[in-house]
C-alpha cells in the first residue's frame, strides 16, 4: 500500500557522486586560501622542551606556523585531545605545530623545518603494560591509566547462585585488533573567518556537525552561535570523521581567524591513518557456567578496551560493550564489568558497529567452544539459549508480542536450513582430508538501535513547503554514502503524498538546524523519521485545513496521494496538491514545521543496567563459509548468508548494499586486517601495507531481509548500519575454527594465525 | 633545482643522455615503481629519463634457440603473449598475478628487474627460465650477464648509471621441461608476495633431470635454491622422498621479517610453495600451452 516505502528507490545523490559533480572537502578551492601542515610527535611519550619554528617562519611562501600558544581559547578539547600539543606527546599522531603556506607543498617542506626538542618518557603500548603496577602515566586525570568513567557493569541475577546450578564451568580469553576505517576520503576541512561578523565557517568531511561546533567554539573561546558549520560531500565516514574532524577544524578555524584568510587543512593518507581514530582492541576474559542440557546458567566478563593516548569514546563503547557482551541469549545470571585504558598508541574511537564487532567475536566464538565441549551443534546450542518472546534482555526488557519483537529463534531456524548448516557442516568434516579444508560457522547478535541508554537521543526536522509545491528538508544529521537523505526523502513523500522528486534535501548547517545529534549509531532513519514524521504531520493538517474549506468539507476526513487530496468518505471530490498550496500561500497559512522527536530519558539503572537500556533492538544471523589451505593458512571467505530485522525495510537494495559493505568490512576485520605498531610507531602507514579486502577476495553473498511489526520507527523501521558488519567476522572465524579444528583467540585470523597459531614478529612471538 | 625530464623516441638517443646525465638521473619506463618510491616527494628526484616511448623494447621475438623480451614490454603483454603462453606459461601466469590491471598495464619486466625487490614477480620465472639481462651503454656497447649475477641485494643490481636494459633473453625450455608459478599474498589482488616460486624441471619419465627453482622474498634477493635443485636431480617427482628433500630448503634462503610476514612463517611458507608447486606439475595443473 505505500507509494515510497517498502521501495527501491535509487540513491537520490547517486548522480552527483558518480558524475564526479560532488564536491567533497578537497574539492573546495577559495581566493587567498592557505594551506596547514600539521607537524607530528616523533615519539609516542616524550615531553616537549621547546619547540623552534623559525626555520620554517622565514621559508619563502610561509603565512605563519602557529604553535599552542595561538590558540586563543581553550587548547584542550573533549577528550583530552589538543588544537597543538605543547607540553607533552602521548602518541605519534600528536599535532604539534601548524604550518601555514601558499601552497601544500610549500607547507609540507617548511613542515620539516620546525624543530622540537623532546625529553623522551617511557611508554605502554599494550592493555598489560598500561595496566602494569609501576606503569607511567599518560595522563594526570587517570591514575592507573584507567580512562575516566568507561567502567560500567550489567549486573543480573545472582552469578554466584547460576554458577554453582552449572554442571560445567568454562573460562576463556579473547582479544581484537585496532582497525582502520580506510574510507576512500581522507579528512579535508577549510575554515572561513566570516567578513562582517566575528563567525568562523567550517567545510568538510564532518560526520557529527554539532560535536565539531562545540570544538571549534571551544579552541576559539567563542559561543556556540559565532561558528557555523556545514559538512561537505562525504567520502565514508564509518564512525571516524568525528574526534579527527574537531581537533582539524579547531586547527583550521583558530588559524583563519588569526590571519582572516581561508584555510584548508587536508591530510594526506599516511597522515589520516596516523592520526585519525581506529576500532577499539577489546579483550574478554568469558567464566560461563553450562548445564549438560546445554543451558547457560551464568556468565561473568571482564572486558578491557585499549584506549590509546587520548579517548573519546570508550566511555560510550564500553556502555555498549556492557549491554551487549552476554550476546543474546536467555542467562538468567549475569555479571560484566568494562572498562579502558590508555596507551601511548593510536587512540580507539567509533567505528561502525562500536564495540559491537568486538564483543560478538568474543560471545560467538565462546558459544562455539561452548557447543563444541558439550556435544552440540552450534545451532542447536544456539536454539537453546537465544532469547524468545516471553524472556526478558540481559537488561531485563520483557521480549514478545506487543512488546520488543524477538524473531531470533525463527530467524536461527530459517538461516540455518536455507544454507543446510548442519548438513554441510557434516559434510565437510567428512572431506576434510587434503590441505584444502572446508568450514561454515554461525554467529548471531541482537543489537540496541538508537543511543539508547549511552546520551539522550533526540533530533530535529525541518520540513517546508514552497509556493510553488517544491519542498525543503533539513535535519542536523549528515549523509556518510549510507542514503540517509534517500530514506529521509522516501519518508517525507509518503507522509505527504507527494512525488519524491520535488524534495531538496541540503547538507547540514549548524545555523539552520537545531542540535540534533551525532549522525552515529545506526539512528539516521530511525530517529531522524520520527522527527520528519511529526513536521510531515503538522504540514498535513494545514494542507488539509484549507482543502477542507475549499472542497467543503471536515478536514478529517481528508487524505492526500499521488498529490491528490481526497475526502476518504468520497474520493471523487478531490484537489490538486498543488492547488491547496497555492490557495494556502494566498491565504496566509504556513506549510512549513520544524519539530523534535525523542524516546526520552531512558529509565534505567545505570549501576546494574537494568531497564530501557534501548527503545527497540535489532536481530541478525550470519552464516560464512570457507576454504582454508592449512598449508599455507590461505583463508577464503567463499560465501556469507547474513539475515537482519530491519522492523520495516524503507529501501530494500539499499538495505542490501548496506550488507554487503557490512559483510566485507567483517571479511577485512576477521581475516586480513590489523593497524600494526611497533613500540608506539605506526607500521602499516598506507593501504599497500595496511591491506584491506578488494573486489576480487568478495565471498558471494546473500542478504535475508526479516520484517518485524516494531511500533517505535518511522513506518516501523529501524537500524542497519551497524548491524550489516557487527556479525561476519565471528561467523568467518567460527567458520575457520571448523575447517581447521583449531581455536584461535585473537584477530584477525590472517595467513600466520591459522598456519601457526599465533603471530610472529621481529621482537619474537606474541599474541 | 627542479625537474629536468627527457623523452627520448630512440635508444641511441637515451644512451647519449645517460652518458652525460647518467649520475644524476632516474630512468623511468611504466612508472609503477619510481612513483611509489618518490610518492609525496617527487621534487627529490633531479633528472628524470622516460623511455617509455622506445618503440625498439616493446617487442617479444624468438631469435634462433632463444626467447628475447624487450625491457618494456608490460605485464599485461607478457600475460597476453601466445609466444610466452605456450614457451614459459609461468612467467604469463607471474605477470597476470602482479597488482591490478593498472599497474599490469604500465609496468615493465625491465622495470621490475631494474628495481630488484627480493620480492618482484616476474624474477622468480626470469631466474627458473635461466634468463640474462642485456644492457647496453653508450661506450661500452652490449653486455649480457645472467640475472642471477645481475641480482645483488634488495633493490640492488650490477648496472652503472650510463646504462640501460634493453631485453631479458631465455633459452626456448626443452620440450621435456614444464614449469611451475606459485604465489602467496595476503589478498588476492594488489599484494606484495609474501613469498612466490617458481619452478622448471626437465623430466625424463618421472625422474628430474634438470632442475630450476626459484624462490621470491625469502632473502636479499630472489634467488635459486641451489642445494636442493641438486639433490632433486635424479629423483622421481611423483615420490615421496623428492618432497622429504624439499626440508632442505632452509640451507638456500635467509629470509627476514616484515609487514608481510615473519622469518619463521616464511621458511615455512617456502617449502610449501615449492611442494605446491611440484604438486601442479605432477598433476599437469601446468603444461607447456597451458596455464
Amino acid at each position: 500500500m505505500y507509494r515510497y516505502i517498502r521501495q527501491t528507490i535509487p540513491k537520490i545523490d547517486l548522480k552527483a557522486k558518480v558524475t564526479g559533480k560532488a564536491r567533497y572537502g578537497g574539492d573546495i578551492k577559495l581566493h587567498g586560501m592557505v594551506y596547514g601542515k600539521t607537524v607530528y610527535s616523533k615519539y609516542p611519550h616524550a615531553k616537549i622542551l621547546n619547540i623552534d619554528t623559525s626555520k620554517a617562519d622565514n621559508f619563502p611562501g610561509v603565512v605563519a606556523v602557529l604553535t599552542m600558544k595561538d590558540v586563543m581559547g581553550n587548547n584542550e578539547l573533549f577528550g583530552g585531545f589538543h588544537v597543538l600539543t605543547g607540553d607533552k606527546v602521548r602518541f605519534i599522531g600528536d599535532g604539534i605545530a601548524l604550518v601555514l603556506a601558499k601552497d601544500l607543498k610549500t607547507a609540507e617542506k617548511a613542515q620539516k623545518l620546525v624543530e622540537v626538542e623532546y625529553e623522551v618518557l617511557p611508554s605502554v603500548f599494550n592493555i598489560d603494560e598500561a595496566l602494569a603496577e609501576d606503569a607511567p602515566i599518560i595522563h594526570d586525570f587517570a591514575p592507573g591509566n584507567i580512562i575516566p568513567d568507561s567502567t560500567h557493569h550489567l549486573i543480573k541475577g545472582d552469578l554466584e547462585k547460576g554458577l554453582a546450578e552449572a554442571d560445567f564451568i568454562f573460562e576463556r580469553t579473547y582479544q581484537t585488533q585496532f582497525i582502520e576505517h580506510a574510507y576512500i576520503e581522507p579528512e579535508a576541512v577549510v575554515a572561513i573567518a566570516d567578513a562582517y561578523e566575528e563567525m568562523v565557517t567550517v567545510y568538510g568531511s564532518i560526520q557529527n556537525p554539532f560535536s565539531v561546533r562545540g570544538a571549534v567554539a571551544d579552541a576559539l573561546g567563542w559561543s556556540l552561535n559565532q561558528v557555523r558549520i556545514i559538512p561537505s560531500v562525504i567520502g565514508g565516514t564509518f564512525g571516524g570523521k568525528d574526534e579527527i574532524a574537531s581537533t582539524l577544524s579547531a586547527r583550521a578555524a583558530v588559524a583563519a581567524v588569526k590571519l582572516g584568510r581561508p584555510v584548508k587543512i587536508i591530510l594526506s593518507r599516511e597522515e589520516s591513518i596516523l592520526e585519525s581514530p581506529k576500532r577499539h582492541p577489546y579483550r574478554f576474559y568469558y567464566k560461563v557456567g553450562v548445564k549438560k542440557d546445554g543451558t547457560i546458567t551464568a556468565m561473568k566478563s571482564t572486558v578491557i578496551a585499549q584506549g590509546g593516548g587520548y579517548n573519546n569514546k570508550a566511555q560510550f563503547t564500553n556502555w555498549r560493550a556492557a549491554i551487549h557482551t552476554s550476546g543474546a541469549y536467555r542467562i538468567p545470571n549475569i555479571y560484566t564489568e568494562v572498562f579502558g585504558v590508555f596507551t601511548n598508541t593510536i587512540h580507539g574511537g567509533a567505528m561502525r558497529g562500536f564495540s559491537s564487532p568486538q564483543t560478538i567475536f568474543g560471545q560467538e566464538s565462546l558459544m562455539d567452544e561452548l557447543a563444541e565441549e558439550l556435544g552440540f551443534n552450534p545451532v542447536e546450542f544456539r536454539q537453546i539459549n537465544a532469547l524468545r518472546p516471553g524472556d526478558t534482555t540481559p537488561t531485563s526488557q520483557p521480549l514478545g508480542p506487543g512488546k520488543i519483537p524477538a524473531p531470533l529463534p525463527e530467524m536461527i531456524k530459517k538461516v540455518a536450513e536455507q544454507t543446510e548448516f548442519v548438513k554441510r557442516k557434516e559434510e565437510f568434516s567428512r572431506i576434510n582430508e587434503g590441505p584444502i579444508k572446508h568450514g561454515i560457522g554461525m554467529a548471531l547478535a541482537m543489537r540496541g538501535a538508537g543511543l539508547g541508554g549511552e546520551g539522550l537521543d533526540a533530533t530535529g526536522a525541518n520540513v517546508m513547503i514552497q509556493r510553488d509545491g517544491s519542498v525543503v528538508v533539513r535535519t542536523g544529521l549528515t549523509e556518510n554514502g549510507q542514503g540517509l537523505k534517500t530514506a529521509h526523502s522516501q519518508i517525507v513523500a509518503e507522509a505527504l503524498g507527494i512525488s519524491l522528486e520535488r524534495i531538496i534535501y541540503p547538507n547540514v548547517d549548524t545555523m539552520t538546524v537545531p542540535d540534533g545529534g551525532p549522525t552515529v549509531a545506526s539512528r539516521g532513519t530511525m530517529i531522524g523519521g520520527r522527527a520528519l514524521l511529526k513536521a510531515c504531520e503538522e504540514i498535513k493538517q494545514n494542507l488539509f485545513k484549507v482543502a477542507g474549506e475549499m472542497l467543503d468539507c471536515s478536514s478529517v476526513e481528508l487524505e492526500i496521494r499521488d498529490e491528490k487530496i481526497f475526502s476518504i468518505n468520497n474520493p471523487e471530490q478531490s484537489l490538486d496538491y498543488l492547488k491547496v498550496v497555492d490557495q494556502a500561500v494566498s491565504i496566509g497559512v504556513m506549510l512549513a514545521s520544524l519539530q523534535w522527536f525523542s524516546p526520552g530519558v531512558a529509565n534505567l539503572d545505570h549501576h546494574t543496567n537494568q531497564g530501557e537500556a534501548f527503545p527497540t533492538y535489532v536481530w541478525g544471523v550470519v552464516v560464512a563459509e570457507v576454504e582454508v589451505d592449512t598449508e599455507t593458512g590461505k583463508v577464503e571467505v567463499t560465501k556469507v548468508v547474513s539475515a537482519h530485522d530491519v522492523g520495516t525495510a524503507v529501501n530494500p537494495e539499499a538495505i542490501k548494499g548496506q550488507v554487503y559493505g557490512g559483510i566485507v568490512m567483517a571479511q577485512g576485520m576477521g581475516v586480513l586486517e590489523e593497524v600494526e605498531e611497533e613500540d608506539g610507531i605506526l607500521k602499516s602507514k598506507n593501504l599497500d601495507e595496511y591491506l584491506i579486502p578488494t573486489s576480487m577476495d568478495m565471498p558471494e553473498m546473500e542478504v535475508i531481509i526479516v520484517e518485524t511489526d516494531d511500533a517505535f520507527g518511522p513506518y516501523g523501521a529501524k537500524s542497519i548500519g551497524e548491524p550489516a558488519t557487527e556479525i561476519p567476522a565471528a561467523a568467518i572465524a567460527n567458520a575457520i575454527t571448523h575447517a581447521t579444528g583449531q581455536r584461535i583467540r585473537y584477530l584477525p585470523y590472517n595467513l600466520e594465525r591459522v598456519l601457526l597459531g599465533h603471530k610472529l614478529t621481529k621482537k619474537g612471538v606474541r599474541p | 633545482m627542479g625537474i629536468i625530464g627527457f623523452t627520448s623516441r630512440r635508444l641511441n638517443e637515451a644512451l647519449q643522455y645517460l652518458h652525460q646525465y647518467g649520475d644524476e638521473t632516474t630512468i623511468i619506463a611504466g612508472g609503477t615503481d619510481v612513483l611509489v618510491k618518490y610518492h609525496e616527494r617527487l621534487d627529490e628526484l633531479h633528472r628524470v629519463l622516460n623511455i617509455w616511448q622506445l618503440e625498439e623494447l616493446k617487442s617479444i621475438r624468438i631469435i634462433n634457440d632463444q626467447i628475447e623480451v624487450g625491457s618494456l614490454v608490460t605485464h599485461t603483454q607478457l600475460e597476453d603473449s601466445t609466444i610466452i603462453q605456450q614457451n614459459a606459461p609461468l612467467l604469463a601466469e607471474a605477470a597476470g598475478s602482479v597488482g591490478s590491471p593498472q599497474i599490469r598495464n604500465r609496468g615493465t619486466i625491465g622495470g621490475n628487474v631494474a628495481n630488484a625487490s627480493p620480492a618482484g614477480d616476474t624474477l622468480t620465472p626470469l631466474l627458473a627460465l635461466d634468463a640474462s639481462v642485456k644492457f647496453v651503454s653508450l661506450d661500452r656497447g652490449e653486455k649480457v650477464v645472467s640475472l642471477e649475477e645481475f641480482l645483488v641485494g634488495p633493490g640492488r643490481h650490477i648496472m652503472k648509471k650510463d646504462e640501460l636494459i634493453t631485453a631479458l633473453i631465455f633459452p626456448i625450455p626443452k620440450d621435456n621441461t614444464v614449469g611451475a608459478f606459485v604465489k602467496l599474498g595476503y589478498r588476492k589482488a594488489l599484494a606484495i608476495s609474501t613469498v612466490n616460486a617458481a619452478i622448471m624441471l626437465g623430466l625424463q619419465g618421472n625422474l628430474i633431470e634438470d632442475c630450476r627453482i626459484a624462490l621470491g622474498a625469502v632473502a636479499p634477493t630472489t634467488k635459486r635454491a641451489k642445494l636442493v635443485e641438486e639433490l632433486l636431480q635424479g629423483q622421481d617427482v611423483t615420490k615421496s622422498n623428492t618432497f622429504e628433500i624439499l626440508g632442505q630448503l632452509e640451507k638456500d634462503i635467509a629470509p627476514i621479517s616484515d609487514i608481510r610476514g615473519s622469518q619463521q612463517y616464511r621458511t615455512d611458507i617456502a617449502r610449501e610453495l615449492v611442494t605446491q608447486g611440484l604438486q601442479k606439475i605432477v598433476n599437469k595443473e601446468v603444461g607447456r600451452s597451458g596455464r
